[in-house]
């Protein structure tokens, strides 16, 4: 038997076994791979910097648990610490069921918890808690988010009490939306329902890998200001606010060896089946 | 540093899980069928309990306390659903359906078309070919980029337009932009491919580094599982044979 043949018929948990070992190196040792900003983290950056003091900004946790245990945590923690470094109106909501929860998580973070510190709840930031109707809701909200709001914040605490609400009504009063999206409602819908209303609103999105093509598109038509790329986004974010920890440092590393892994098998798959198409032709007509 | 009991025990939980959920990796088993159901069963109990919650704040308590009595409309209209269950009046669950489905429907299009429509089109016919920075001065890339975006816009439409007959030379010249309309397609899905992989990575690498917070949970859970799996499928092994 060829070595390609060997190849094509090797167990598919080997693979995964030699997954485990490469991901696992850099996790329990830091390898220091370095990392160059890409040109969208920088925009990102410099967007949340140039708001005038004062502007309020919504902030879409509209994540699941898994894709906040991945990507999304690190995207959703290094952004709230930026925007409570800046003296911002910041108002927390989700259309998502499961990111209300994960809202008072991103606090809980040592870089966030830090950087609110002086900060009044009420006055720069709110919990306005998940609101109901995916993108109904959305809708809801951007015409009247007094009358969607009726039940109060996160805690039920009338948006009457809470100052920081006094002069947000509609979308026209938010001059930033910053959208961390595992999926529907996100990024599109907010486009739909709050952006169409109000083309001047700025749009930041956290999103996931597997969101990054489909965003582009936003991007370059200029309705989205920019993006954090996934996970390796938000280690890039991290590293310009200067808030990485060694942990953060071994998962871009693994990061980086789990992509490096995944090249390799490609590039062997692919050599493996041009070298066997080669000795007994291709079964695929193209 | 020492760990509390509590913190302890919700390794242990957060180990079982996630090694139980990738075990699958391994061979079907008995903890992989048990993490999936547990997962399927936290996630719509989660799900039903806080829409449970927001209805009743929402409309079932302004409509028992007197306050707000029109809420009774939408609570009853909701109710319907519950014939999807029955063949006989199934008829009445299209009616709250049909509500939910035309009011998606129709708020979705509305901002469709301005947010996803006219701007993606204007933002591409508006494009420069040359494209020239006030300060910087001609650049290169981001005119290279606007033909690219150009050329492959027109090469995708073209593969989608059936109206020309292939043997006249318009369908010629269709087809051969029809070719670089395929290979942009395919790039545009090797790239969500490529991306989808890195999201699973992560992941498996958010999942991997809690689970390495303890050792002993790790090392001792992955050993038991994989046992517990090895005999699992021996025993399936044997009873295949038997029969």
């Amino acid at each position: 038997m060829s070595f390609w043949k060997k190849l094509e018929a090797v167990d598919v948990r080997i693979i995964f076994l030699v997954l485990w070992i490469a991901v696992g190196i850099p996790l329990i040792a830091p390898l220091n791979f370095p990392m160059a900003v890409s040109p969208d983290t920088i925009k990102y950056r410099d967007a949340i910097e140039a708001l005038p003091a004062g502007s309020v900004v919504a902030f879409g946790m509209d994540v699941s648990p898994a894709g906040y245990g991945g990507e999304l945590g690190p995207e959703a923690r290094a952004t709230a610490t930026h925007l409570f470094r800046r003296p911002l109106k910041v108002i927390f909501l989700t259309f998502w069921e499961t990111g209300a929860p994960l809202i008072e998580n991103v606090w809980r973070d040592p870089f966030v918890a830090a950087a609110m510190k002086d900060k009044k709840y009420g006055v720069d930031y709110v919990n306005l808690g998940w609101i109901p109707g995916s993108e109904t809701g959305m809708s809801s909200f951007a015409t009247d988010a007094w009358k969607t709001l009726e039940k109060g914040d996160y805690k039920g605490t009338k948006l009457s009490d809470l100052p920081i609400m006094a002069n947000v009504k509609t979308v026209n009063d938010v001059t930033m939306l910053i959208c961390i999206e595992t999926g529907t409602p996100g990024g599109p819908e907010y486009l739909r329902q709050w952006w169409a209303r109000n083309p001047k609103l700025k749009v930041l999105i956290g999103a996931l890998g597997v969101d990054v093509p489909a965003t582009m598109a936003y991007i370059a038509a200029g309705q989205v200001v920019s993006m954090l790329r996934g996970g390796r986004g938000a280690a890039e974010y991290q590293k310009l606010l200067n808030i990485v920890t060694t942990a953060d440092i071994m998962g871009s590393d693994a990061m980086s060896m789990s992509h490096f892994v995944v090249l390799v098998f490609l590039v062997l798959g692919n050599v493996g089946y041009f070298a066997l198409k080669k000795t007994r032709g291709s079964p695929v007509k193209t | 540093m020492a760990l509390d009991l509590a913190t302890m025990l919700g390794i242990y939980v957060y180990a079982l899980y996630a090694l139980s959920a990738y075990s699958l990796t391994y061979r079907d088993n008995m903890f992989f069928k048990f993490a999936e159901h547990s997962y399927l069963a936290l996630a719509v109990g989660y799900a039903g309990a806080v829409a449970y919650g927001y209805v009743r704040r929402t409309a079932i308590d302004p409509v028992l306390t007197g306050k707000d009595l029109t809420f009774i409309f939408p609570v009853l209209f909701g109710v319907l659903y519950v014939f999807f269950f029955s063949k006989k009046y199934f008829y009445l669950y299209r009616f709250p359906m049909a509500i939910v489905t035309g009011t998606g429907v129709g708020l979705a299009m509305s901002g469709t078309v301005s947010a996803q429509f006219m701007q993606q089109i204007t933002a591409t016919i508006v494009l420069p070919l040359y494209v020239v920075h006030p300060v910087l001065g001609f650049q290169a890339m981001d005119t290279i980029n606007n033909w690219l975006i150009i050329i492959m816009v027109l090469g995708t439409l073209a593969y989608f337009f059936f109206s020309i007959q292939p043997e006249t030379a318009i369908g010629k010249a269709t087809t051969k932009l029809g070719l670089v309309g395929r290979w942009t397609m395919m790039v545009a899905f090797g790239s969500a491919f490529g991306n989808t992989v890195m999201t699973r990575m992560n992941l498996f690498i958010g999942v991997y580094k809690n689970l390495l917070r303890d050792y002993t949970s790790f090392l001792g859970l992955t050993a038991l599982i994989l046992i517990v799996a090895t005999l699992e499928g021996q025993r399936a092994k044997k009873t295949e044979q038997k029969a």
